[in-house]
């Protein structure tokens, strides 16, 4: 697992890489320190991490704009600020945790956890979902969302629209953020459960939603029993 | 409860109607107007002789009055029907000590006939008589009088002599008086009013004019009405009118002179002297007192009016109740006799009423003035409260804990330090430089643990006892850490201290590498400095800031308290 800690207060920055470090533990790989935004943003474009731990200043006029540049990469960004009160609109934004300061191990350990397990929040969850496309920047809603669908390193999101969008972002990364009328029903498939009409099950053991729109979409093996469970 | 502008300008204007409907009231019982019996046609004989009392022959009788200070003078009533059935009196008014004489009976006298300023008594101003019962039946009548003038030069005065109910003289007489001490009266508080708002309020020299202005006219509507509230001998008739007259053109005048300095136009000193000049010299143009006191008024009122009609057109600031009083002033000339006084009044009035609504404002300012140095305390206070600092150091305190609890301790005590000089500098205007150069060191010496920047304080000082805004410094070098990287872990504060003329200048470097971020122009922090600056020195201060090669720098200057 890699991370990186992006704090301008020396002593903080060393105390966080020492408890993220130790709470990682075997799966540690590589862990680095930035002081300075935009050192970050140079490091990050030609190096890919796992987690991204941000000291924000959410309290200024900008604060939200720069986490958007950090947010639409394939990490996963959890925030640690001095500013408690701006959880909710973090969450917003679309990072995965958000920790208060002065944070301790136990809850550094919790936000890890809650990654590994790709654990969802319980009343948190993204607004506005960053993609990039030709024209640019672009901020979608989950309303706006049928399907996703995973191809590698990106996500391809399917729009009511009839529309696609990409997201940097991988499957797992944008399922821990989506809320909870999501599910994943297969290895590259996230969908929206009300965008569901009937599940067709064929012969092999083939399981396959029928969309709304049409469309249909498989269900993987071990899927099934769980989303049947819940959801018929 | 409050009332708004409008609504006490409509007030104010309901009772000078009313004031004016009273003026009316008064005139309707003004003796002019009345049923009276007047003496039209008088006649003068020079000298002296009891036989002259009933002389019904027409020679040696003249129309003018004699030179001579001894004469007689006779007169004919016609007394109607109407009057026949009333008890009448006769009233003479005229310069002189008499005896009076009714169809040759004599009815009184007023004062003592002498054929010399020793002999003679002098009478008052005005008598009444009552004219017997037996004589006073319907038709003319022979009123004649023996005069004695000696103690008066002045024989200019038409004498006015009628017969009426003699009890509706006395309360004409009165109601005329009444109204006089009322108004005379109103004049006085007003006088101690505007003494005392001077005195403990406003020294602006203008209330000390309209003060003086209140009293003038307080002392002539006294001297006016004195001649009917004692008896005044008639020798001092004249004396008593030049003083009305010089006092109504100071009273013209001091209003002048009021609007002026209250109003300040250009060319106020020129406007004042040419008013002087103009009421002084109108003595020469007119040979009555009347007619000059009236074009006196006038040419006050005018001059009033143009102050405040230019003052209106070229200032932004519109007090609109002068306006309305010195154009209702004009109204005066329908009717001076009576209204004279009640545009000083209405002045007056007015005036109370634009004082109200300046003292009211001054409340309003000196409240909101006390909520912004509530506020800055307040933003001061915040500094070290608002979770970027506090938190940041507390998680600092427990990093420091796990690794070097020693260190910890130090930061910890250094927060303290700089907890408790906030609080005894939060709610000052203005503290000394040394406390504020204690305060940046703490401050430093915290980020430096924080951080593991090494911060550096350098001052040239000349004077640690030059009074500052609190935080000034201190709100500076915050800016300088967040908006500057270190050079080499170390940024350098250099604070210089230049005296220039009646100013000191603050001249802060912040030695790094600038982040070159967003223009941090109108940053809470330079919001701060500028409003303290505001609230100790008004607009007398400057502040400039801009990158310089390594770094950033701000100038401040203020004055030197």
């Amino acid at each position: 697992m890699t991370f990186l800690i992006v704090e301008d207060e020396d002593k903080i920055a060393n105390h966080l890489f020492n408890v993220v470090k130790e709470t990682i533990g075997k799966d540690f790989e590589t862990g680095h320190i930035k002081n300075e935004l935009d050192d970050a943003i140079r490091f990050l474009d030609y190096r890919n991490v796992d987690i991204l731990f941000l000291d924000l200043n959410l309290n200024g006029e900008n604060g939200f704009e720069i986490l958007r540049e950090f947010v639409s990469r394939d990490m996963h960004t959890i925030i640690v600020s001095a500013y408690g009160d701006k959880a909710i609109e973090a969450f917003e934004h679309g990072v995965t945790d958000f920790i208060k300061k002065p944070f301790n191990r136990e809850r550094i350990s919790k936000a890890l956890k809650r990654i590994k397990k790709l654990e969802r929040h319980t009343e948190h969850f993204i607004k506005s979902i960053p993609v990039r496309n030709n024209k640019g920047f672009r901020l979608i809603s989950p309303k706006e969302i049928i399907y996703i669908k995973g191809s590698g390193a990106y996500s391809e999101i399917h729009l009511h629209d009839g529309t696609r969008e990409y997201s940097d972002k991988s499957l797992e990364k944008l399922f821990i953020l989506l809320p909870k009328v999501f599910e994943r029903v297969h290895r590259s498939y996230i969908v929206k459960m009300s965008e569901i009409q009937t599940v067709i099950v064929s012969s092999g053991t083939k399981y396959q939603a029928q969309l709304l729109n049409g469309e249909v979409i498989p269900i993987g093996r071990t899927k099934y029993k769980f989303i049947k469970h819940k959801w018929l | 409860m409050r009332i708004s502008a409008p609504i006490a300008i409509t007030i104010i204007v309901v009772l000078f109607v009313q004031l004016v409907f009273f003026v009316l009231y008064v005139n309707h019982n003004d003796i002019y107007s009345k049923d009276l019996a007047w003496a039209f046609s008088k006649e003068y004989k020079e000298g002296d002789s009891i036989d002259w009392k009933l002389d019904r022959n027409g020679d040696q009788w003249s129309k003018s009055p004699p030179d001579s200070n001894n004469y007689w003078l006779r007169t004919k009533i016609y007394i109607n029907e109407e009057l026949a059935k009333k008890s009448l009196g006769i009233r003479i008014s005229l310069l002189g000590s008499y005896d009076v004489f009714w169809d040759g009976r004599k009815i009184g006298h007023n004062g003592a006939y002498g054929y010399s300023k020793r002999s003679e008594k002098s009478g008052f101003r005005y008598s009444n008589f009552s004219i017997p019962f037996d004589l006073a039946n319907e038709g003319y009548h022979i009123v004649t009088l023996r005069i004695a003038s000696h103690h008066t030069n002045y024989h200019g005065y038409d004498p006015i002599i009628f017969v009426w109910d003699l009890a509706e003289i006395i309360t004409h007489q009165t109601l005329v008086v009444a109204y006089s001490i009322a108004m005379a009266g109103v004049f006085l508080i007003a006088t101690i009013y505007f003494a005392l708002y001077r005195i403990y309020y406003d020294r602006s020299k203008h209330f000390l004019i309209i003060g003086l202005f209140c009293f003038v006219v307080f002392q002539v509507i006294l001297l006016d009405a004195i001649k009917l509230i004692v008896p005044l001998p008639y020798q001092y008739h004249y004396p008593r009118l030049l003083s009305v007259y010089l006092l109504i053109l100071l009273a013209s005048w001091l209003l002048n002179l009021y609007f002026i300095l209250k109003y300040r136009p250009p060319f106020g000193k020129v406007i004042s002297i040419l008013c002087f000049i103009g009421l002084i010299s109108l003595d020469s143009i007119f040979s009555d007192f009347d007619k000059d006191i009236e074009f006196a008024t006038l040419l006050s009122f005018s001059l009033n009016w143009i102050v405040v009609i230019y003052s209106h057109f070229t200032e932004k600031n519109i007090d609109f109740s002068d306006l309305i009083a010195t154009s209702l002033c004009f109204f005066t000339f329908l009717w001076f006799d009576y209204l004279l006084y009640y545009s000083f009044l209405t002045i007056i009035v007015f005036t109370f009423y634009s004082n109200s609504r300046y003292l009211e404002f001054k409340k309003k300012e000196q409240e909101e003035s006390l909520l912004k140095s509530k506020r800055l305390e307040v933003e001061l206070l915040k500094k070290n409260i608002q979770p970027h600092f506090i938190m940041n150091s507390l998680t600092s305190i427990i990093a420091w804990i796990e690794s070097t609890p020693k260190t910890a301790v130090v930061l910890v005590e250094k927060l303290a330090e700089e907890f408790s000089i906030l609080i005894n500098i939060s709610d000052k205007k203005l503290i000394p430089m040394k406390l504020e150069l204690e305060l940046c060191e703490t401050h430093l010496d915290i980020m430096g643990l924080r951080k593991n920047v090494k911060y550096i304080l350098k001052e040239n000082q000349q004077d640690k006892f030059v009074m500052i805004p609190p935080g000034m410094v201190l709100t500076i070098i915050e800016n300088g850490i967040s908006h500057n990287r270190p050079l080499n872990r170390r940024i350098v504060f250099e604070i210089d201290q230049n005296f220039t003329n009646d100013m000191i200048e603050f001249d802060v470097k912040c030695i790094g590498v600038n982040k070159h971020e967003k223009s941090n122009k109108d940053g809470t922090g330079l919001r701060y400095i500028k409003a303290r600056l505001s609230e100790s020195f008004g607009n007398k201060w400057f502040l400039e800031q801009g990158p310089i090669s390594k770094g950033w720098r701000t100038q401040i200057r203020i004055p030197q308290v």
